[in-house]
């Protein structure tokens, strides 16, 4: 209210000024004191009546549109949604919005087509790549060569990684929920696996994963290999061991894949899930640092938790929490 | 439920009949501030007249409530077809007919109500501000505050509920006529776009029509006796030329713009005419009733300033001294002892008349046709008291050699005593005086010396001749009243005079005494009365106009919002659609403005001739007629632009 | 060959004052050379009516450019948006849109009027594309007196008389019978083969697009499909239509 008063303090002012010179005028004219009174009166009344109705008005019109611009989810496409204002200066303004709101999102159109066109290229590259890739592993197959079929692998699981980067924006398209036996879903990955396992000679100890789970089980299958792959990475030492499990609670599944590596230090435990993290440990330049990150990433997509516990030297557990509906439940 | 409906009906048709409530609303004030003003015992005490106020109004209630009924029911008609699809809804879904046509009936009746009770404040401030005009013409400096009256409150209400109970039956009546069919199509009824058009020989026919009225209207008034029945035949006629030139002006404008082919082919001037002829034709008669109201409005603006202006001359013909009277000698004094009781003198003066024993202008004015009261003799003034008198006035004072006389008359009498042998008079006394000029400029009687006509001479010429008649003339501080008069009467002539109730003393009136007052207060309220009466036809019939009018075009730019879009779509600017909005509502505004300005003027300028005797001023008239156009043309003014507002922001949407 | 028309990354949205958005169109780019005769087909709610509304200058793009010979509609200021309709588009609606209170002649002649044409020219204008149209015995009457299909040529004479860029169809089939409809369309191919008019067609109806010489197909606000007549008969083409359409009915993300 009050910066509105001040708004139209000259118009007050002068008014008032107005008034008071007629009264004089009135009042030198010999026009009897009641009538001024009356004049006054009733200018002052018609006059503070218009201000307080124009200001009601005028407030019921700023608290909608700033309600709509909280409310509102896409923000950036709010000159849309308001209405071409009245008064010349509210109509610049509401041109500058437009016009501004206008560049920025052909702008932005701008960068997604260009994201589209790179993940396309990049699809396509991954797609083209896999022939030869293919051809390779059957021939290190063929000559029984399996640290070299290993090494190829590792090419294949990187560019499957990429291909789960760029798809990772737009992962709507991909996406379908069925319902997946944890064990079928852990052996599929296992047996990807078992040329690495083999020559790292990994004790693979597998049990309890008779459970139902809800999700999609082509990117289950990555998240899985994902933490698989870091856990047979980074074992050393004689007995490696490598356990995968489940566990029922009331609301949710737990997915348990512990092995008894190197661990990480507790001062990374934090970060872990960070891109482009590798650990505080310099030596091991090998790693990309994307897995953990994309594994973290993908479930938030899918709505699952993902949970680190590491001890330095003696174990890391990863556990991958399914949520229970209540709605899924067959008796 | 229902009533739910209707309070919510009621509160949106708000918004889209805005003109026509404010209108209703000021209308019922003004009936309402009239009201209390007839019933306030301050008011009616001003003058004898005055009480005479209270049935004038009633009488002329009757016609503006007939008005008032003609608008709602215009309006509510309206309203009726514009909604006519959402009631046809109504009934498709189930809803009795029974039920809907009460909804609508209350709906209207709640918003008429309303309009009632906001009325009423309004109009008691209106009652205050009449008040003060009031005064002012009775010219008295006090304020009188009228107060509140139960009865006119009680009749205010009475007229709103006859104007309802009309208004809501006849609704009725047709709602129960229609049938589904009917509403749900009853917007589909396109305007009247056939091509049948009316000659021109017809518009010129209806055109002369009007001119021979207007023609018969003014030789009426030629001679001093206007005729009755010559009048209503006049008004029988211009009725029918408005009329008939409402129904083919329209298309005269449409046949001439489409036969020059740069007009027709320039900028928008097509779908003006074409959109305006369409909507002509579609409310033919109303237009022609719209028309008909403009007129009367008009000529009821100027019929009341007329009588203004000649009730003012009146006044100054007849008592420009505040007292005057004519006695016999030994009564003067006792008047002055009178008088000087009442009130502070500020000037006096005694005078005589002197006998002239030949009767030269009563017989030249009897041969002339005129009428007089021949007693034998001529009286004569004195140049000194004359020019004493004059000075009172205000007039310069007049000159004589001792050879000429003055003639001093009204403006009537001029033609009869202009005549070669007054020129030169001899009178009893054997002075010869040649007549210098002939005045006819304020003549009064209050100088009681003749009737109609006085002779001026010399001092000296009357030398020889007895005075007959004893005149006094007083100068007072005070205004003098109405009642003062009576008690001079009292003194002069008991006889003629009677106790009436509560203490009121009736005296017939004298012509031997003057007294401005009384004459101030009988023409005050003569044209307190009339200026009131004829302004308040005036505004209800501008403002039953302007509102018909705004309603027919807002609702139009509604119904034909698609017309405009497509003129947008095809690529006119915003700007111009604008401008082209404003050139369809002012020729929509003006069409039924121009004949009745031609209308009225005429007939002012005829029943000028009768009033320019009074009036002082030959071009008077003219002053007071365009004055009250302007008036008109204000209020018209913004209706038109509430119109022109409202129709933009409809088609901006 | 030029591109009369194209249409880049165009998003329309709309949002109410509740703060409800709708995405009507969601990025759609096409061109549209000179002298061809384009139909953008969709069932309602697929975005049609907003791209042509966007396109005829009537409604404003959220993002996105579109140009018209050459110039960036979507940057130019809205008063010369009027004239640049006015001088270098045509309409012809569903509803035909033409000025009942005017007759046929004058109704064709009001885009000439407003683009400030002598009066002498206006004239022998109007009766040249009347006769051309066949509509020369009507000029008279007025709209409520003529049939739809009459009406309809009308709309397209008025469309036509000012030698536009591009010219505009939404529906224009659309409340009109088999016979008449038949006989527009075969108005509207004649007026792009012999006067070499660009038209923009918008319909929902497969007889209609069959007339055309491309279709682009719109579903949820983008373009789903394209086909292209080519050297097909008509019924070859409106087969062929079908099929998309039946395609649009099913649930698939691209079929290219």
């Amino acid at each position: 209210m009050k910066t509105y008063l001040e708004e139209k303090i000259v118009v007050i002012l002068l008014f008032c000024s107005f008034v008071f010179l007629v009264s004089l005028f009135f009042g030198f004219f010999m026009v009897p004191f009641l009538y001024i009174l009356i004049f006054v009166f009733v200018m002052f009344g018609l006059f503070f009546g218009y201000l307080f109705l124009s200001y009601w008005i005028l407030l019921k019109r700023y608290q909608k549109m700033i309600s709509l611009v909280d409310h509102l989810e896409e923000i950036y496409l709010i000159s849309e949604v308001l209405k071409k204002p009245k008064g010349l200066e509210n109509q610049a303004y509401f041109y500058a919005l437009k016009r501004s709101s206008k560049a920025y999102l052909d702008r932005i159109g701008l960068l997604e087509t260009e994201a589209l066109e790179y993940q396309e290229y990049v699809e396509r590259f991954a797609h083209e790549i896999k022939t030869p890739i293919s051809v390779l592993s059957l021939m290190f197959d063929n000559q029984k060569n399996y640290e070299m079929k290993q090494e190829v692998q590792k090419i294949e699981r990187l560019l499957e990684q990429m291909l789960y980067y760029a798809r990772s924006r737009n992962t709507e398209n991909d996406y379908f929920v069925k319902e997946l036996l944890l064990s079928d879903v852990v052996h599929s990955v296992v047996l990807d696996f078992r040329e690495s396992l083999l020559l790292s000679s990994v004790k693979l100890d597998i049990h309890d994963l008779e459970r139902t789970v809800y999700s999609d089980e082509k990117w289950i299958c990555f998240i899985i290999s994902q933490v698989v792959q870091n856990a047979i990475k980074y074992m050393d030492g004689f007995s490696k061991k490598l356990e995968i499990y489940s566990l029922e609670h009331q609301n949710n599944i737990v997915l348990v894949i512990l092995d008894n590596g190197i661990g990480i230090k507790e001062y990374d435990l934090g970060r872990v899930f960070e891109k482009w993290f590798t650990g505080s440990d310099r030596t091991k330049t090998q790693a990309t640092g994307m897995g953990l990150y994309l594994a973290k990433k993908l479930c938030d997509r899918l709505g699952l938790e993902i949970r680190l516990e590491s001890k330095e030297n003696v174990y890391t557990k990863v556990c991958i929490v399914f949520p229970k509906s209540h709605m899924y439940m067959k008796d | 439920m229902l009533s739910k409906l209707s309070v919510r009906n009621a509160k949106r048709s708000i918004k889209d009949y805005i003109v026509y409530l404010i209108t209703v609303i000021f209308s019922f004030s003004f009936l309402f501030a009239l009201g209390l003003i007839s019933y306030s015992k301050e008011v009616i005490e001003l003058s004898s007249i005055m009480s005479n106020f209270r049935y004038v109004m009633f009488a002329v209630n009757i016609v503006i409530v007939f008005i008032i009924c003609f608008l709602i029911n215009y309006t509510v008609r309206f309203m009726f077809t514009k909604r006519s699809k959402e009631f046809g809804t109504y009934m498709i879904l189930g809803i009795k007919k029974r039920n809907i046509s009460q909804v609508f009936i209350v709906e209207n009746l709640l918003l008429g109500f309303m309009a009632f009770l906001i009325s009423l404040p309004i109009g008691f401030l209106f009652s205050q501000l009449f008040s003060v005009v009031i005064m002012n013409n009775f010219q008295l400096d006090h304020i009188v505050t009228i107060g509140f009256s139960a009865k006119a409150l009680f009749l205010s209400f009475i007229y709103f509920v006859i104007i309802y109970i009309l208004v809501l039956f006849l609704a009725y009546k047709r709602i129960r006529k229609l049938k589904i069919y009917d509403l749900l199509y009853y917007d589909k009824q396109n305007e009247k776009v056939s091509n049948k058009r009316f000659s021109k020989i017809a518009f010129v026919c209806f055109l002369l029509v009007g001119i021979l009225s207007l023609f018969l209207f003014d030789q009426n008034f030629k001679y001093e006796d206007p005729s009755l029945g010559m009048i209503l035949l006049c008004f029988c006629l211009i009725i029918i030329s408005i009329y008939g030139v409402c129904f083919t002006l329209p298309d005269l404008i449409l046949s001439t713009v489409l036969k020059n082919k740069n007009l027709k082919y320039g900028s928008d001037h097509l779908f003006v005419a074409r959109t305006f002829r369409s909507k002509a034709r579609t409310m033919s008669v109303t237009l022609g009733t719209l028309t008909l109201l403009i007129a009367l409005a008009l000529v009821s603006l100027n019929v009341s300033s007329l009588f203004k202006g000649m009730f003012l001359y009146q006044i100054e013909q007849v008592a420009p001294y505040d007292i005057s009277i004519n006695g016999e000698q030994e009564e003067l004094p006792k008047f002055m002892e009178l008088i000087r009781k009442n009130y502070t003198v500020l000037d006096s003066i005694t005078y005589d008349g002197y006998k002239e024993p030949s009767d030269m202008f009563l017989r030249t004015i009897e041969q002339n046709g005129g009428y007089t009261w021949n007693q034998g003799y001529e009286k004569l003034m004195r140049l000194s008291d004359y020019n004493t008198l004059l000075k009172w006035r205000g007039m310069e004072p007049v000159t004589l050699n001792s050879d000429e006389y003055l003639l001093h008359s009204t403006k009537e009498l001029k033609d009869k005593l202009s005549i070669d042998s007054l020129k030169k008079i001899t009178l009893s006394n054997g002075i010869t005086l040649q007549q210098k000029s002939y005045v006819t400029k304020k003549y009064t009687y209050a100088w009681g010396v003749g009737y109609g006509y006085v002779i001026v001479v010399p001092d000296d010429a009357i030398q020889g001749l007895e005075p007959v008649t004893h005149h006094l003339v007083v100068d007072t501080k005070e205004k003098t009243t109405e009642v003062f008069y009576d008690e001079l009467v009292k003194v002069k002539q008991p006889d003629l005079c009677e106790e009436a109730e509560a203490g009121y003393t009736i005296c017939y009136p004298l012509s031997s005494v003057t007294v401005r007052g009384k004459e101030e207060a009988l023409y005050n309220g003569f044209m307190t009365i009339t200026s009131f009466i004829c302004f308040y036809i005036a505004f209800i019939f501008i403002a039953v106009v302007g509102t018909i009018l705004a309603i027919q075009q807002l609702s139009d730019s509604t119904k034909y919002q698609y017309r405009y879009r497509v003129l947008f779509q095809l690529g006119e600017r915003q700007e111009q659609l604008y401008k082209t909005v404003r050139k369809q509502l002012l020729i929509f505004f003006i069409f039924p403005l121009i004949y009745p300005i031609v209308i009225s003027f005429c007939t002012i300028v005829s029943m000028n001739q009768l009033f320019k005797i009074a009036l002082s001023n030959d071009m008077e008239y003219l002053g007071y007629y365009v004055f009250n156009l302007g008036i008109f043309l204000v209020i018209y003014m913004i209706y038109f632009l509430a119109t022109y507002f409202g129709f933009k922001k409809n088609i901006s949407e | 060959m030029n591109h009369v028309l194209k249409v880049e990354n165009v998003k329309k949205y709309y949002g109410s004052f509740q703060g409800v958005m709708t995405k009507a169109v969601c990025g759609i780019t096409f061109y549209v050379q000179e002298g061809e005769f384009v139909a953008i087909m969709g069932a309602s709610g697929s975005g049609k009516t907003t791209l042509l509304n966007c396109i005829s200058t009537v409604d404003q793009v959220t993002s996105g450019t579109i140009c018209i010979d050459g110039k960036d509609i979507t940057k130019i200021p809205e008063n010369d948006l009027s004239d640049f309709r006015r001088e270098r588009l045509g309409f012809v609606f569903q509803d035909f849109n033409l000025l009942d209170t005017l007759t046929i002649e004058e109704n064709i002649a009001l885009s000439l009027i407003m683009n400030r044409v002598k009066a002498k020219e206006i004239e022998d204008r109007v009766m040249m594309i009347a006769k051309k149209l066949g509509i020369q015995d009507i000029l008279k009457k007025f709209p409520y007196e003529v049939s739809g299909g009459q009406k309809q040529r009308c709309a397209c004479a008025r469309a036509l008389i000012n030698h536009p860029t591009l010219i505009l169809a939404d529906e224009p089939t659309g409340a009109l019978d088999s016979k008449s409809a038949r006989m527009l369309l075969e108005t509207l191919m004649e007026m792009n083969e012999e006067l070499q008019a660009t038209i923009l067609m918008v319909t929902h109806d497969s007889f209609s697009a069959s007339f055309c010489k491309r279709i682009l197909f719109l579903k949820d606000g983008k373009i789903f499909n394209e086909i292209i007549r080519g050297n097909k008969t008509r019924k070859e083409f409106f087969n062929e239509i079908l099929d998309v359409q039946t395609l649009l009915g099913g649930d698939f993300n691209h079929v290219k």
